[in-house]
């Protein structure tokens, strides 16, 4: 696989190129697909690695990075959602024939649409309703204060 | 494993800071970290992100007020992008019944040397932020706070800290600090012995667990940080935006994600290193983004993400040598706000180490500050 130059895109959703991804391998001897991310921002987007995890492998790979690169990290809510509906979520899930209007701007080159959305439709497996103890965090005390 | 005059343990942004400010001064240092540095699942890797000045007391408002000065140059002075943005951050209110103590916060910074901060109605900060609420009333807004990028921080310090001659040992967890005839003689790890003279603990939540080994026992706890960012929109939000009472730290990254932060807390078990979601964190936190700035309620969350981070009992950082201990000193339990000062800790960290005595401006956030518990130290 010949990917060197950042005319090569290897990540679409934040525009990484391969010229970066091998820069970065190479600069800081990274072994792992997970380090890549980190330090390029490839596999941050929208989709989460689907498209660009194998080419990160792949890139490593043709670094003549030996082992198991690993998979990049699983982070909830595994699909997007828009804000409005993941902050209706609590509700909407309560009652889930309900439906949430949210104004769905998408990406850089941004057009404009209004979807209706079944809750259930943007909200992902890792948002199951929790056990009434653990539903209702509190801010940190001491987090970030505001 | 080769000798170091000084033993730094932890490789986030505070340990990172340390060990470049070491190196930069001539000292033979040496980093170690359980992981490859910023490991997944901590705090500088769940950090929002955000350089401020405004919202701090006593010894943590002296440290911003120096870290910002080290940050308007830090990029060239390490040789990395940080992404630092230097465009304001607004702590907003939507009470007016809040206006006297927000005030008093105001006139008791600006008493304390920031100059910067100051009282903001409700329409001067939609001027600001076009999309704010109708709701909020007033803010303090400083122009000299902004925000960088954590995970590039800590590489970026660990890289000129290596540039200048220190050792970075991943995937090296610190299992006990050996001393014989009380002084640090190494610090044990899986590979064998790290001889040094001196050892940083800057574990964050993990540092207990150390201290514990050396008899020592501070009110410092772990607490479970959560994020979340949004798929890149256009470039719109430029300050940070905070809102009293809700847990809310917002800024837009230069890469274009709106990324959340600001107290809505993860969950599991750092004793094992595991860190999970907290989902009704994510909709709370998501449900004060959109109470803020209602534009924003399309925007998709793409990733949620969780790190430890350790909190002590006052929320201030404990920062000094160990009471009784030689030869080892301590920087953690930031409690969810240190990431702005790391510039200005490692600088005065290594200066305790380089100049042997506690430099002024740390030593109201001493270990010694807490009572004498009775493991408290002396043991050595």
């Amino acid at each position: 696989m010949d990917i060197e130059g950042d005319d090569v895109v290897l990540c679409r959703c934040q525009a990484v190129g391969a010229g970066m991804v091998m820069a970065a391998i190479a600069g800081h001897g990274l072994v792992r697909c997970d380090q890549v991310k980190k330090l390029t921002g490839a596999g941050m987007g929208p989709c989460q690695g689907r498209v660009c995890g194998p080419l990160l492998a792949a890139a490593l790979a043709a670094a003549g990075v030996a082992g198991d690169p690993g998979p990049l990290r699983v982070r909830p809510p595994l699909r997007p959602v828009p804000l409005g509906v993941l902050a209706a979520g609590a509700e909407a899930l309560a009652e889930p024939r309900g439906t949430v209007s949210a104004k769905v701007l998408w990406g850089l080159s941004a057009g404009e649409a209004t979807l209706t959305l079944e809750p259930e439709v943007g909200v992902g497996p890792g948002l199951t309703p929790e056990s009434p103890a653990a539903s209702a965090p509190k801010p940190a005390p001491g987090g970030e204060r505001p | 494993m080769k000798a170091a005059e000084v033993v730094v343990i932890g490789g986030g942004v505070i340990g990172s800071a340390i060990a470049y400010n070491l190196a930069k001064a001539g000292v033979d240092v040496a980093l170690c970290d359980r992981a490859h540095p910023p490991a997944g699942g901590t705090a500088s890797g769940a950090s929002a992100g955000g350089v401020r000045q405004q919202n701090r007391v006593g010894a943590e408002l002296d440290l911003a007020l120096r870290a910002i000065a080290i940050w308007r140059d830090l990029e060239s002075e390490l040789d990395a992008d940080l992404l630092y943005r230097r465009d304001g951050m607004a702590i907003c209110i939507d009470d007016e019944r809040l206006l006297p103590a927000l005030r008093r916060r105001i006139d008791g910074e600006r008493a304390g040397g920031l100059l910067d901060v100051r009282l903001a109605d409700g329409d001067e900060l939609r001027r600001i932020v076009p999309d704010l609420s109708r709701e909020i009333v007033a803010g303090s807004w400083c122009e000299s706070d902004g925000h960088a990028d954590p995970i590039r921080t800590t590489i970026g310090f660990q890289r000129a800290a290596g540039a200048r001659g220190a050792r970075i040992h991943p995937d090296t967890p610190a299992l006990d600090v050996l001393r014989a005839g009380g002084r640090v003689q190494a610090v044990l790890t899986p590979q064998g012995p790290l001889p040094c003279r001196t050892v940083v603990l800057a574990a964050g939540p993990w540092t207990p667990a150390l201290l514990k080994k050396l008899g020592c026992e501070l009110p410092i706890r772990p607490g479970c940080l959560q994020m979340q960012a949004t798929a890149a929109m256009p470039a719109r939000l430029r300050p940070v935006l905070g809102w009293v009472g809700h847990g809310i730290s917002l800024k837009q990254v230069p890469g274009g994600a709106y990324v959340v932060g600001g107290g809505w807390p993860g969950r599991g078990e750092p004793e094992r290193y595991q860190a999970d979601v907290i989902p009704e964190s994510m909709r709370k936190s998501a449900a004060v983004v959109v109470g803020l700035i209602p534009a924003l309620v399309g925007v998709p969350v793409v990733r949620a993400w969780v790190g430890w981070e350790s909190f002590s009992e006052d929320d201030q950082p404990v920062i000094g040598a160990l009471p009784g201990i030689e030869g080892v000193l301590i920087a953690a339990g930031f409690s969810g706000h240190g990431f702005a000062l790391a510039p200005a800790v490692g600088e005065q960290v290594a200066r305790a180490v380089v100049g042997g005595k506690i430099p002024d401006v740390l030593r109201p956030v001493g270990p010694d500050r807490f009572a004498a518990s009775p493991a408290g130290g002396a043991k050595a």
